[in-house]
């Protein structure tokens, strides 16, 4: 576009102004923004952990399952009888297995919850 | 092409003339940056990656006007350009994390506000034609003269009635001096669409000025 042309037709549109926003809303953008930010930065990592948590938990869940139902059942019944003690042990590390997973869930659980209510405080006294 | 300006020839640029009122009204928003403004923009973005809430406040300060102005010439509501800004910066604060400093911060702004309205726009075709609004709304400046209110106003009248895509590319380049590239960058089309779209809303722009006035 030739330099003139385009010079007129800024010339012509800068006639449009727009005011500034108000100091109001100025105001309550960021205090949006921050209780936003304060929420981002606790919220992505527990959820994270709490999805990794559920599917570990389901996983081992199944595992314990399909061993039960099926590998321990058909061994129960072919293996010799002094040995079917060993499955009752593989039984056992399962349910543990389990059982930590929920302990560590719970632990976690209960250590967001105790730094996460301080901040959240914060930003709504704020 | 000839952009008629009217009976004035030339329309000599002048600003608001009381202070206060040249701070808070404008028609050019410019998002200019040098190399040290680059680097406070880097250490701002993360520290807003590290939640410091301060940064928000300084963020906003920086670009609060151009974004608003922005929004306010795309939508040509005030209302809904104030509900648009907070769901821009709420946006901005939500993937700060992904903003890789590849282009001008402004820029990526600029991209997310264009999305915002873009979507708003999609959800209410009300908003693609021209409400009448309030002079008063226009201009700021309440001391400029009869003549140039009307003039601004008929300029907002052939903004608004620009296609939406034009409409990006011109309030871009034209309030707030972004260049080809950037441009693209922040609708998310090839430069050369964007040349094309900046040509034909100027041959729009120079028809419709030229109608309005032979009236």
């Amino acid at each position: 576009m030739n330099q003139n042309i385009e010079k007129e037709l800024r010339d012509l549109l800068l006639l449009y102004e727009v005011c500034e926003p108000r100091p109001e809303l100025v105001f309550k953008t960021k205090q949006l923004m921050k209780e936003e930010l304060a929420l981002l930065a606790v919220a992505p990592a527990r959820q994270v952990e709490w999805v990794f948590m559920l599917v570990g938990l389901a996983f081992v869940m199944c595992m314990g399952l399909f061993y039960t139902f099926t590998v321990s059942t058909i061994l129960n019944y072919t293996l010799p009888s002094g040995l079917t003690e060993y499955l009752r042990y593989t039984m056992s590390a399962f349910a543990a297995a389990g059982g930590l997973l929920i302990a560590g869930m719970v632990m976690v659980f209960y250590f967001k919850q105790f730094h996460v209510a301080p901040l959240r405080s914060a930003v709504g006294s704020r | 092409m000839q952009v008629y300006m009217g009976g004035t020839g030339v329309i000599e640029d002048r600003p608001c003339i009381d202070e206060d009122r040249r701070e808070q009204c404008s028609g050019k928003e410019t998002t200019t940056v040098s190399s040290e403004d680059r680097l406070n923009e880097q250490a701002l973005i993360l520290r807003l990656r590290e939640g410091d809430s301060r940064a928000i406040d300084e963020l906003v300060e920086l670009y609060k006007r151009p974004l608003f102005a922005f929004i306010v010439r795309m939508i040509n509501n005030y209302e809904l350009a104030e509900d648009i800004f907070q769901e821009t910066w709420i946006k901005v604060i939500r993937s700060i994390k992904h903003f890789r400093g590849e282009s001008k911060l402004s820029t990526w702004l600029f991209q997310i506000a264009v999305n915002q309205c873009r979507d708003t726009m999609r959800k209410d075709k009300r908003y693609v034609i021209v409400p009448i609004d309030e002079v008063e709304n226009l201009v700021c400046d309440q001391t400029l003269d009869a003549e140039r209110i009307l003039k601004a106003e008929e300029v907002k009248k052939m903004v608004a009635g620009l296609p939406a895509k034009m409409r990006e590319v011109i309030v871009l380049k034209y309030y707030h001096d972004l260049n080809d590239q950037e441009i693209a960058d922040a609708t998310g089309c090839p430069a050369g669409t964007v040349k094309s779209r900046l040509h034909r809303a100027a041959k729009i722009l120079q028809k419709k000025w030229t109608f309005m006035n032979r009236k």
